[in-house]
């Protein structure tokens, strides 16, 4: 489609450690259009993070490399071979970075006012007198409400929640086409949670500025994505539409990921479902798919070879041997152990 | 504090056997009139009152053994010495100590890397008066490219500095190497690397302030470190700084000289680390006078 604002192929990162490499993202592929918001989920140390991240470089090299042979394609032009010099003029005024822990993610040294100015004023889109003035305004915007006292404050004097706006504010100052929330209400209370992802919904609307929103939070993802790209083991074990994901899911990461979110609905005193083991070593990763040492429904294939991906429908692929003709039948007894959580459509 | 610092070195100076002039011969009415002279008949609590009361108006007494001199003299006269070396020696260790630490934490494993860490550890595990006889000994006595001891000209300043330097220069190496490499990593680096910066700003206004926190906290510890470091460094090189006077005075036992200096020293460091503390506040705005 050509309204693909980011188009991400055969992405792959490693980490070069003394204890052997270790292969974060491995042969990612994956497109967001034009004023989408798409999540991306999976567990801690899926590659969520390592994936967006190095999209741009923003890991230091060494110990992170990006894997020779990935493309990535932004606005059509391909950045992926793009030097730290070239680079500077993606960053920040075209995708923009939220990041996780807004208690770390300031300079604690230096004032609101200037870390919110210093994008726009670096790279000479306007004077520091205007500068103050437009902060002010995006501050505003971000959701902070007496910008004018906030401005001369340090990091400290903010909350967790405050912080993040400011975060929010620095990374909409150069109006960036798509912008990379990575986990941005992990570290905060649900109230503020609630507020900081109403705000970049609201910003997704008024400015349709792109979203990629990491998350390991299904509630999350229903409230705000379009499309979601399921990640395990570095690797995209399935993407789809919001709807495809939460109701017709055809893999059982996926599906045991849905699983385990608590429900208040749910019988008392029963157990929470989980998914059993712990994710793969990615120092030697499996050959075949990576989630197969813990999925219930991994055949002997599974684990020597990785699935090819198996469209579902135009917008639905899943990575997941399952879908194999051969393997049919074996989806009758998942449908049985999940009863809940099927569609008739998938049996 | 201070006068608990007066009051336990005041008595414990009296406890050491012996006396200024016990090494001296002299007939029992000569030793009666000197010990009359300098009040030392008189009993300890009453030699402390007079003391203090003399210290109240800045008077630290006159030398037992050097003649016709005041303490005070002595240092107006010798302390610029000590503060010359002292300043020399904490602008050279911090130079390179600073300079050192952070560019082998750019270039983590190479050639410089390893060269600074063997002067870190060299440099804290070996005492100065070690490192005073060693480099007099090749620069000065074997290659004779500088004087051996005194300080009369800039020559002569290099030695006894980088002896007292090499200590602080060690630890500011570490600390700084150690701090820079944890600066690198932090979450406002990638922040600011996220908006598009060039290395040369990121370095300059994300890295190197926060880095060098830390290492004002060593300005404390370091300033007690050249004091002490210029007792043993002035006395290899021949100095006629307080640190010298101090060492000799204690070997003769001059009451009111050890008294003095001690006096002074303490002094000294209780306003430098009260600067430092200033120091703090203006460069950490998390830190607030209260």
């Amino acid at each position: 489609m050509s309204d693909a604002i980011l188009e991400v192929s055969h992405f792959g990162v490693s980490f070069h450690t003394y204890a052997g490499e270790v292969q974060a993202v491995r042969d990612v592929s994956f497109r967001v259009s034009r004023g989408e918001v798409v999540a991306i989920v999976g567990e801690s140390g899926s590659g969520k993070s390592v994936l967006t991240q190095s999209l741009v470089r923003l890991l230091p090299d060494p110990p992170a490399r990006v894997a020779a042979g990935g493309r990535v394609r932004f606005e059509g032009e391909d950045i992926s071979g793009y030097s730290f010099r070239r680079l500077k003029s993606v960053k920040g005024s075209r995708i923009a970075y939220v990041f996780q822990d807004p208690m770390t993610s300031l300079n604690p040294l230096a004032r609101i006012g200037d870390q919110v100015m210093e994008g726009v004023v670096y790279h000479g889109l306007m004077g520091r007198k205007r500068a103050y003035a437009y902060a002010l305004e995006l501050l505003r915007d971000a959701g902070i409400r007496d910008p004018e006292r906030r401005m001369g404050q340090y990091p400290h004097e903010l909350s967790g929640g405050m912080r993040q706006r400011v975060m929010i504010a620095i990374a909409l100052a150069m109006r960036p086409a798509l912008l990379v929330a990575d986990e941005p209400t992990t570290a905060l209370d649900v109230t503020t949670q609630a507020q900081i992802l109403a705000t970049l919904k609201e910003l997704n609307r008024s400015r349709g500025m792109s979203i990629i929103l990491i998350t390991h939070d299904m509630g999350i993802v229903a409230g705000i994505a379009r499309r979601v790209i399921v990640m395990y083991g570095g690797k995209v074990v399935e993407s789809g539409s919001v709807e495809e994901i939460f109701e017709r899911s055809r893999h059982p990461y996926t599906r045991s990921l849905l699983g385990s979110v608590p429900r208040l609905d749910a019988d008392k005193g029963r157990e929470l479902d989980f998914i059993v083991g712990s994710p793969p070593d990615m120092l030697r990763p499996p050959a075949g798919c990576p989630f197969s040492p813990r999925c219930a429904y991994a055949m002997a294939l599974c684990a020597e070879h990785p699935p090819a991906e198996s469209p579902v429908s135009p917008t639905h692929s899943s990575w997941c041997w399952l879908l194999h003709p051969g393997a049919a039948r074996i989806l009758e007894s998942f449908a049985r152990r999940y009863p809940d959580r099927i569609g008739t459509e998938a049996v | 504090m201070l006068l608990a610092l007066i009051t336990i070195s005041f008595f414990v100076i009296k406890l050491i056997p012996g006396n200024p002039f016990a090494s001296e011969r002299m007939q029992p009415g000569a030793k009666k009139a000197i010990y009359a002279y300098y009040g030392l008949d008189k009993p300890v609590y009453e030699q402390y009152y007079l003391y203090l009361k003399n210290l109240l108006r800045g008077d630290l007494g006159v030398s037992y053994k050097i003649r016709s001199v005041t303490v005070n003299e002595v240092i107006a006269k010798s302390f610029p010495y000590s503060l010359d070396l002292g300043l020399r020696a904490i602008v050279a260790a911090v130079a390179a100590g600073l300079g050192l630490g952070i560019v082998s934490a750019y270039r983590r494993g190479r050639a410089l890397d390893t060269f600074t860490m063997i002067l870190a550890t060299v440099g804290t595990a070996v005492p100065s008066f070690l490192v005073g006889f060693f480099i007099q000994y090749l620069f000065a006595v074997k290659l004779r490219w500088l004087p051996v001891a005194q300080y009369t000209s800039f020559a002569h300043t290099i030695l006894p500095s980088f002896a007292l330097s090499l200590g602080m220069l060690a630890t500011i190496a570490k600390y700084a190497r150690a701090s820079m490499i944890e600066v690198i990593y932090a979450d406002y680096v990638k922040t600011a690397d996220a908006k598009g910066l060039s290395k040369m700003r990121i370095v300059l206004h994300h890295q190197l302030r926060n880095a060098l926190l830390p290492i004002v906290t060593l300005l404390g510890p370091m300033v007690a470190m050249v004091l002490t470091g210029t007792f043993v460094v002035e006395n290899v090189f021949a100095i006629p700084g307080l640190g010298r006077y101090y060492v000799t005075s204690i070997t003769n036992l001059d009451y009111t000289m050890i008294m003095g200096l001690t006096i002074f020293f303490a002094g000294f460091l209780v306003v430098m680390n009260l600067l430092v503390d200033v120091v703090y506040v203006l460069v950490d705005p998390r830190i607030k006078l209260s």
